[in-house]
């Protein structure tokens, strides 16, 4: 009876030992977490600079997107505004451009986020064209990342991690959730700010488009390691959205107003 | 006499029994006259009440709309009744399944994950626009974990297959919890 008394409390001590190190070791983090967060925002505040920027053509190859009734083909338009951006880039703000596609090729999702990340980018740009149900929508669309959806998923570990490891018991993943987090809501906040600068000046350039902002949970955005904004360009579903996009005039209006807000929040 | 006795008596039992086999039967088939009559009130009380998002006529959010169906067998069964209620769409809202959709298989996974199997029509008969797919996403989404509260997660496949995305936008690689956000009533 003895025995047993002495042996239970002996584990009693060492889960209370196991759970004060893991309390102890959660405060240290936290601390050394928080530290890192704001050595990184003062350094940040000193330099925002973009080196390079990642224009991602949506679709491709046999990945027609969306379709226009008077077959005007999503992948068309988003290359044609993408080459139109590069161009702009290059010739007035001297940076490093990197395209997902330069033609007309199938690049899946995966390979275009393993090109955007492995490049080092700045900040990524996803071109598209909208499609609707009703032929008689029109309108651009800028989108940022839907953080908070995000943000659920990581809460539940199941963001990127095929094992699902549950329980979390594991400092090292608490630890990675919490960075993963941290980074992201900065990319998510700096992708706001970006998509705000492009709806402003898409605005002030074709003042007669309704221009929207909202927010999504798109696989690129969420797993780019960057600020990423996302754009549909006018809904090739309405015959008149569709007779703008094949527009050169418009396309390079597009591709203007997203200079300038690169331009507005790189600060030059 | 006995003999008289004793037949009277096997008459009498005689008659006695086919009167109660007679009252036997009758009973028996007024049972069925009366059966079809209990089942009435009975699917009155399984009809229940719905709510199913369907989008707004400018394709911005979604909205919910009461109807009321009857739901029978297994959950998973009530679940693919609910999923075709969307499918037929609305008469004041936008239905935003696309044409052909059809429901391979509905499965109630573990922790209170579903997964859903549709034909890759949905894929296929899509417009394909971003918005337009997280519309499509989260009307199957809040319509199920709205009805289903023991549901919280939905998983969806094509033709039995793990997919990226539907359209090449929205996430699904993962199962996708109800959002409120792009609601409105």
């Amino acid at each position: 009876m003895l025995t047993y008394f002495i042996s239970v409390s002996i584990r009693l001590i060492r889960v209370i030992r196991v759970l004060y190190y893991n309390f102890q070791m959660k405060i240290f983090c936290s601390f050394f977490l928080f530290l890192i967060l704001s050595l990184s925002h003062t350094i940040e505040a000193d330099s925002i600079g973009l080196n390079t920027i990642v224009i991602d053509p949506g679709h491709g190859g046999s990945d027609k997107g969306s379709e226009g009734r008077d077959g005007l083909l999503e992948k068309d338009a988003a290359l044609q505004i993408s080459l139109s951006l590069k161009q702009m880039i290059l010739n007035d703000l001297k940076l490093k451009v990197v395209m997902t596609r330069e033609r007309d090729t199938d690049v899946s999702l995966e390979k275009r986020v393993e090109l955007a990340n492995k490049s080092k980018g700045d900040l990524l740009i996803s071109i598209h064209t909208g499609a609707s149900y009703s032929e008689g929508l029109g309108g651009i669309r800028v989108y940022y990342l839907d953080y908070e959806e995000m943000r659920k998923e990581l809460a539940s570990g199941e963001h990127n991690n095929g094992n699902g490891t549950a329980g979390g018991e594991n400092e090292e993943d608490d630890l990675s959730i919490i960075l993963k987090d941290m980074t992201h809501s900065d990319y998510a906040n700096e992708g706001t700010r970006i998509a705000e600068l492009i709806q402003k000046n898409l605005s002030e350039i074709i003042p007669d488009q309704k221009i929207t902002l909202k927010p999504m949970p798109a696989l690129i955005m969420k797993d780019a390691e960057m600020p990423a904004i996302m754009i549909e360009a006018g809904n090739i579903t309405n015959p008149d959205d569709a007779g703008r996009l094949r527009n050169r005039e418009y396309i390079n209006k597009i591709a203007g107003a997203i200079l300038n807000a690169i331009k507005e929040y790189n600060g030059n | 006499m006995k003999k008289y006795i004793f037949v009277s008596i096997l008459a009498a039992l005689s008659v006695s029994a086919v009167v109660y086999l007679y009252i036997a039967k009758t009973d028996i088939k007024t049972a069925p006259e009366k059966s079809p009559a209990i089942p009435l009130p009975k699917s009155e009380i399984q009809k229940k009440d719905i709510t199913l998002y369907f989008s707004s006529k400018n394709e911005e959010y979604l909205v919910p709309e009461m109807r009321q169906i009857s739901l029978n067998g297994s959950l998973e069964n009530q679940i693919a009744e609910v999923l075709k209620e969307l499918t037929i769409g609305s008469k004041d809202l936008l239905g935003i399944i696309p044409e052909g959709v059809k429901i391979n298989k509905v499965r109630i996974e573990k922790n209170g994950m579903l997964s859903i199997d549709f034909n890759k029509e949905l894929r296929d008969n899509h417009p394909k626009g971003s918005w337009a797919e997280m519309m499509t996403i989260y009307s199957i989404v809040n319509t199920i974990t709205k009805n289903f509260p023991d549901i919280k997660k939905v998983k969806f496949l094509i033709d039995g297959n793990e997919v990226d995305t539907l359209t090449g936008h929205i996430d699904i690689r993962k199962p996708l919890a109800e959002n409120m956000e792009i609601v409105r009533k």
